[in-house]
């Protein structure tokens, strides 16, 4: 990183944003002085913190003086809040060291400090929650620890590094709320880095835009959104998918990216007689066991009752939340584990009453894209193994150079390419060779599990256009497992909208984005940070949390039935009791 | 309360293993040889005389009977008697004793060196202090046990005449033995704690607890090592059975009188019921200590405890 300068106003929030190898993470354990603890330094160039009580010059400040600044005048969210608790401490302990060391409490009354705290950031049950572990806390509820325990001293500044990145879009939305309302009430001065740009439009006052260690832009947060005046920044706004922005089209269309804008046309579905795939009241449990014995006590209802049908050319998202079961649902399309009950009928044969020899012939037709390429693909093999592999098994190999040649340049990858190992490409291209290797036995249907929700955007622009447009040569269908709402409206044709394993609306990508009807759907789509900094967020619901869907033996969810509000457009109709649930009237 | 039934279904476990090694080591020392044989002083004994012999020490009933009463008398404490040297009780709780003694000296000396060490190979990795560290660590590691032993009873009992050489008469006679065992267990302990420190070192925790302010001191020592030592204690309970095995050979080294001693003197002259009481005794040591383990497992980390 290099010749980076910007200045935080005193209760104002600047973000940086940036993708991978920005440099933006760097900048901001600069800011605390932690850089040596990664190996790296600052050679040059000065971080001044101006406070009450003078300024104090962080590059050249001694440990003694930092330790005192850290936690205390500059405190830090870091972005998984699933490690960044001590696992061995109790919430409390962590929360009350700062307290005790900074603000020099006795353990007494830094207990009651810590609960009031974590009643600040609602918490529920504040003072029971001292007690707990972090693992038996959710994500969500890790993150408003650490938030509390990052604002215990008063912080002059906030740096909170990608903070929401691992949540669920609507603990997103309260963990975001939470920030504000802190900043609000300790006139906090806050650096946010992120790659989000939803997120940055609502809470920052100023942008800087980072890309390989270089600060390309800064500005006012509105002119960098609205009017980015560096190359960069533009092509960076044109690959952020914006909810919203498809909003009147029947059908989607790939992103309008520099140089591809041609290809910008919309991707209708054929007319076809009966579908590729279809699902009938499919339902996939796991049990749980315990005691001696090892008796089943509860069972996890991973996908209860999933009925819907894609057609060939179609793309079917699913989205839900974590525990919704979207995954199993793909998991179960593939036979990587059995369902309960229900039928799956692929080209009008249903496939899990087969043999497992005919069985086989399917497990070719329906191919999967995970979320991690580096986990997927075995660094020990080079792309052509790869590729090849998948071909030999299913007797499809008659000229391997070609084959392979042929994928890789589908995928828009040189096919010189082909004896590199995966750690030669980038995180971009692996996920081109997963798809490639997924085409290699020429499926039907791919399931796109969270196939580009770790990619960076621009990046991730560009594995959509390439999915969209080996839909349209190839006539596949995807069944497109993913959280990103913004996302999921640029890519898809028809949605199905999945809480705690069951599907609670589906209809046409339309119907749900401009007309949602059941109360979840709507709340989901109100969590969606909007890319646009003349609206401010609405206040969000800071109670609750995602349930679980594990359940006792014997007491099933209450079983659904669906309401038609349009023609393919339908609704679970219990949602006046997820209203109850939600309100905590009654237990789900 | 959960702890207790899991204790109870540890317990129930221990039975099982206890009844299956005995049995086989039971089983296979009677294919070796006849006590009665190694009982004859001189030649002229007659084939009534050894058959007198087995009657006297009940080996001329069925297998199974002989191995029930071996069974019935762990479970009363009636130990009886050895072949050769008298009642068995106190035999074992002597060399129970001495055997202990000389594993848990040898286990602190080892901890109170590794740890230190291995904490400070971890902060300053890929220093040269790291590295002599690393190079101390496997020499230690290098040396087999007896080897060691006999070296130093030369230095020290033989040229120095600092040590005595063999058998537990003084403390002094605990030193050599302790530190034969205790190279070997610093040496491999220090790899640990170097590793998992470094490992725990890289969490992001960690980075939060320095984003907090807390001091080094604070960092390494509360949160990092309380996080390394899950590791370390999971070593220790899988290395505890290894570590009798080599306690074995050195104690033979010097002479100490501890079980391996005993088990090594019983296998030669066909003893079965020490032999037999010995091998209960390890095994029901061997499975206390992963019962152990697992306990101060649950204590250091909360992730596992019994919901």
């Amino acid at each position: 990183m290099r010749n980076l300068s910007f200045r935080v106003p005193r209760g104002g929030t600047l973000a940086i944003v940036g993708e991978s190898g920005s440099g933006k993470s760097v900048t901001s354990l600069a800011a605390m002085g932690l850089l040596k603890f990664t190996g790296g330094r600052v050679t040059s160039g000065r971080i001044t913190l101006n406070g009450p009580d003078g300024s104090t010059e962080i590059t050249s400040a001694s440990e003694n003086v930092l330790r005192r600044i850290r936690g205390n005048r500059v405190s830090m969210i870091f972005q998984e809040p699933m490690s960044s608790l001590d696992p061995v401490f109790t919430v409390g302990n962590q929360i009350t060291e700062a307290l005790k060391l900074h603000r020099g409490m006795t353990s007494r009354t830094a207990k009651d400090e810590a609960a009031r705290l974590l009643d600040l950031v609602r918490m529920p049950n504040a003072r029971q929650q001292l007690d707990r572990y972090p693992h038996q806390l959710s994500g969500g509820m890790r993150q408003r620890v650490m938030i509390a325990m990052a604002v215990s001293c008063r912080p002059d500044l906030l740096i909170a590094d990608e903070q929401t990145t691992a949540l669920d879009v609507t603990i997103q939305a309260q963990i975001l709320q939470i920030i504000r309302d802190m900043q609000a009430e300790f006139g906090t001065s806050a650096i946010f880095i992120s790659h989000d740009m939803g997120v940055v439009s609502q809470m920052a006052d100023e942008i800087v835009v980072m890309q390989g260690g270089r600060m390309m832009e800064t500005g006012r947060a509105r002119d960098v959104i609205l009017t980015p005046s560096d190359d960069y920044t533009r092509a960076l706004m044109a690959a952020v998918p914006r909810i919203g922005a498809m909003t009147g089209r029947d059908a989607p269309r790939p992103f309008p990216l520099l140089g591809e804008e041609d290809i910008a046309a919309d991707h209708a579905v054929p007319e076809q007689a009966e579908p590729l795939v279809k699902l009938e009241g499919v339902t996939t449990r796991y049990d749980v066991t315990s005691g001696l014995l090892g008796r089943v006590t509860h069972r996890v209802h991973a996908a209860e009752d999933i009925s819907f049908q894609i057609a060939l050319g179609e793309t079917l998202a699913l989205v839900g939340e974590s525990g919704s079961g979207k995954s199993t649902v793909g998991r179960t399309l593939q036979h990587l584990v059995a369902p309960v009950s229900g039928w799956i009928l692929y080209r009008g044969t249903d496939i899990l009453s087969l043999d497992p020899e005919k069985r086989a012939r399917f497990k070719r037709e329906i191919q999967y894209v995970f979320q991690d390429p580096v986990g997927s693909l075995n660094p020990r093999r080079t792309v052509r193994q790869s590729l090849i592999e998948p071909m030999r098994v299913h007797n499809l190999l008659t000229d391997p150079d070609r084959q392979v040649a042929e994928l890789l340049q589908a995928v828009n990858l040189p096919s010189e390419h082909a004896d590199r190992y995966p750690h030669e490409f980038s995180d971009g291209q692996r996920q081109r060779i997963c798809i490639a290797r997924a085409l290699a036995v020429d499926p039907g249907l791919i399931i796109a599990d969270e196939t580009v929700s770790a990619l960076d955007v621009s990046v991730q622009a560009q594995v959509i256009n390439l999915m969209m447009r080996l839909q349209a040569e190839r006539g596949l269908a995807y069944l497109f497992i993913s959280l990103d709402m913004a996302v999921v409206e640029r890519v898809s044709h028809r949605v199905a909208v999945m809480y705690l394993g069951e599907i609670v609306e589906i209809g046409t990508r339309r119907q749900i984005f401009e007309n949602p009807q059941h109360p979840y759907t709507k709340r989901l789509l109100k969590a969606v940070p909007v890319m646009d900094p003349d609206t401010r967020p609405e206040r969000v619901d800071l109670s609750g949390d995602i349930p679980g869907p594990v359940r006792p033996v014997g007491n099933p969810r209450r079983p659904h039935g669906f309401v038609e509000i349009a023609s393919g457009h339908m609704m679970a109709d219990d949602h006046q009791l997820f209203e109850q649930e939600q309100q905590g009237e009654i237990q789900a | 309360m959960p702890i207790l039934g899991y204790i109870a279904k540890r317990g129930l476990q221990a039975i099982f293993v206890v009844v299956a090694v005995t049995l086989f080591i039971s089983f296979a020392i009677r294919l070796t040889g006849d006590p009665a044989v190694m009982m004859r002083e001189s030649a002229n004994v007659t084939p009534e005389d050894l058959e007198r012999v087995r009657e006297g020490l009940g080996l001329n009933r069925p297998f199974l009977v002989q191995y029930w009463d071996f069974l019935s008398g762990l479970v009363t404490g009636d130990l009886g008697a050895s072949f050769f040297r008298g009642p068995i009780a106190p035999l074992v709780s002597d060399a129970l004793g001495a055997t202990v003694l000389l594993a848990l000296t040898s286990l602190v000396v080892s901890l109170i060196i590794s740890i230190p060490l291995g904490v400070y190979a971890a902060r300053h990795r890929g220093s040269v202090s790291d590295q002599i560290i690393r190079l101390l660590s496997l020499t230690g590691l290098s040396f087999p046990n007896f080897w060691l032993g006999i070296v130093l009873i030369l230095i020290f009992s033989v040229s120095l005449r600092w040590l005595p050489a063999s058998d537990f008469r003084s403390p002094a006679s605990l030193i050599m033995p302790a530190v034969t065992i205790g190279v070997i267990l610093t040496a491999t302990n220090l790899r640990i704690v170097r590793t998992t420190m470094l490992d725990t070192l890289n969490q992001q925790f960690i980075m939060v607890a320095r984003a907090k302010g807390l001091s080094e001191r604070s960092v390494i020592y509360k949160h990092a090592l309380r996080n390394s030592s899950i590791a370390l204690v999971t070593y220790l309970g899988l290395q505890f059975g290894s570590l009798m095995g080599g306690l074995v050979v050195v104690e033979l080294v010097f002479n100490w009188p501890g079980m391996g001693t005993l088990a090594v003197e019983a296998i030669a002259q066909r003893d079965y019921p020490i032999l037999q009481t010995v091998i209960s005794f390890l095994a029901i040591m061997i499975v206390a200590v992963n019962l152990l383990v697992d306990l101060v497992y649950m204590a250091l980390d909360p992730r596992i405890r019994l919901e």
